[in-house]
């Protein structure tokens, strides 16, 4: 210590020795109390490796309630009923973890970027798939279309029906790629809002109009997070219906698609 | 200036700085400590780090501060545990700029949820000022006797 406060030769290292200490029992201190609370099953208990909230998919949202359009008010996807094959994943932590889901609270409520905590299944958010108060007066699917509940939170969805959605008119795509990406190649029809211009202007999210159409936003491929990013934050600016493609890019290409270059939306999809 | 550099190098300043910015951090560290799932979040908002690596951050970092201002307070090793906090208030105050320039709006987890601040100027100006007192706790103290 005196050494610390004084001008010995051999400061620099004792000091670097100190800083190397302090930052290591800081970090064995921290693995060490997870550890603990690993062991011991606390709910408090961090995942070693964070990864991105699972959004539920429209399909097994869908699949398990063919019919309705809407889901009742406290009702979550998992909690309609038997749950089929691998269904279960996200739909199964909204039963166990139903205090998430609801009203935001502060936390995420100042958020612009709600939820995705990323720390393990205790801290995951729900998919939310409940009513929305005020839901956008939807028309009718066209035939063959799934029925998309509103949600609170977004809905995955696979080429499938993506296609399905695409080849009717029946969404509005929003490419939330940077606007040279976008002009680069889109998936024809779909419009531009960039997740990061949504983030600077959210009135952008609610000035989206979409007559009632679902939205389906996609990023480069299954890897990039704007698609998600830019769901969330339309769902905050007062959308119900969203719906993240999240192969993107690439997964419409590898199923043989075109893209339409250029900067406007281009094709037969508005 | 070197008079006020002098000044700023009396032991009892320097003691003093130490002892406030560690104490900040002691009680920054406690509020993280006690919900690492909330500062888990909280990283994750600033998104400056890969997920996958936010976990690890949010269950160490506490830590670290919990030692460096504990090695403030306490005058054991003052000026290592000095060096380590300058670093992460550094960090912070980039961090609560990029947010604040993004124009991302949400709580900056600076002391767990023990402080429902969002990052913001005043969020700012704040860490600039903890900036400040680390880096007189990390100078080197004015030799007594000349």
């Amino acid at each position: 210590m005196t050494n610390d406060s004084g001008t010995g030769p051999e400061t620099g290292t004792t000091l670097a020795r100190g800083v190397l200490l302090i930052v290591a029992a800081g970090v064995a201190l921290g693995i060490g109390f997870n550890a603990l609370q690993h062991s011991a099953g606390s709910q408090r208990a961090l995942a070693w490796v964070g990864r991105e909230a699972q959004l539920a998919s429209l399909e097994e949202v869908s699949a398990e309630r063919p019919t309705g359009g809407v889901l009742e008010p406290g009702t979550t996807a998992a909690a309609d009923g038997a749950d089929p094959g691998p269904a279960g994943g996200a739909a199964a932590e909204a039963d166990a973890n139903p205090a998430a889901d609801g009203p935001r609270t502060s936390e995420a409520g100042t958020s612009s970027r709600p939820a995705a905590p990323g720390s393990g299944p205790d801290r995951r958010e729900t998919p939310a798939t409940r009513a929305a108060p005020a839901g956008e007066a939807a028309p009718a699917p066209a035939p063959g279309l799934p029925p998309i509940p509103d949600t609170r939170e977004p809905l995955e969805v696979q080429y499938s029906t993506v296609k399905k959605f695409h080849d009717a008119g029946a969404a509005v795509f929003v490419d939330a790629r940077s606007l040279d990406e976008y002009a680069a190649g889109h998936i024809a029809g779909a419009r531009h809002l960039s997740a990061d211009a949504v983030f600077e202007d959210p009135a952008l999210a609610a000035g989206l109009d979409t007559q009632g159409r679902p939205i389906i936003t996609y990023c480069s491929s299954a890897d990039c997070n704007l698609s998600r990013d830019l769901a969330f934050a339309l769902i905050e600016g007062g959308h119900r219906k969203v719906l993240v493609y999240k192969a993107g890019i690439a997964g419409w290409e590898a199923e043989g698609q075109p893209l339409v270059p250029g900067a406007a939306p281009g094709g037969a999809s508005p | 200036m070197s008079g006020a550099l002098g000044f700023l190098r009396a032991p009892a300043v320097v003691r003093l700085a130490g002892v406030a910015i560690g104490v900040v951090f002691l009680a920054a560290a406690l509020g993280k400590i006690g919900d690492l799932g909330a500062f888990a979040t909280q990283v994750h908002n600033y998104r400056l780090v890969p997920v996958w690596s936010e976990n690890l951050i949010a269950m160490t970092m506490p830590w670290i501060e919990l030692l460096a201002g504990l090695a403030l307070v306490l005058g054991v090793r003052p000026r290592a545990g000095a060096v380590v906090l300058l670093a992460f208030v550094l960090v912070f105050t980039f961090a609560v700029g990029s947010a604040w320039a993004r124009g991302l709006d949400f709580e900056c987890g600076c002391f767990g949820k023990a402080s429902a601040a969002t990052v913001g100027a005043r969020k700012f100006a704040e860490n600039v000022g903890y900036t400040l007192l680390a880096a007189i706790a990390v100078l080197r103290t004015r030799p007594r006797a000349r």
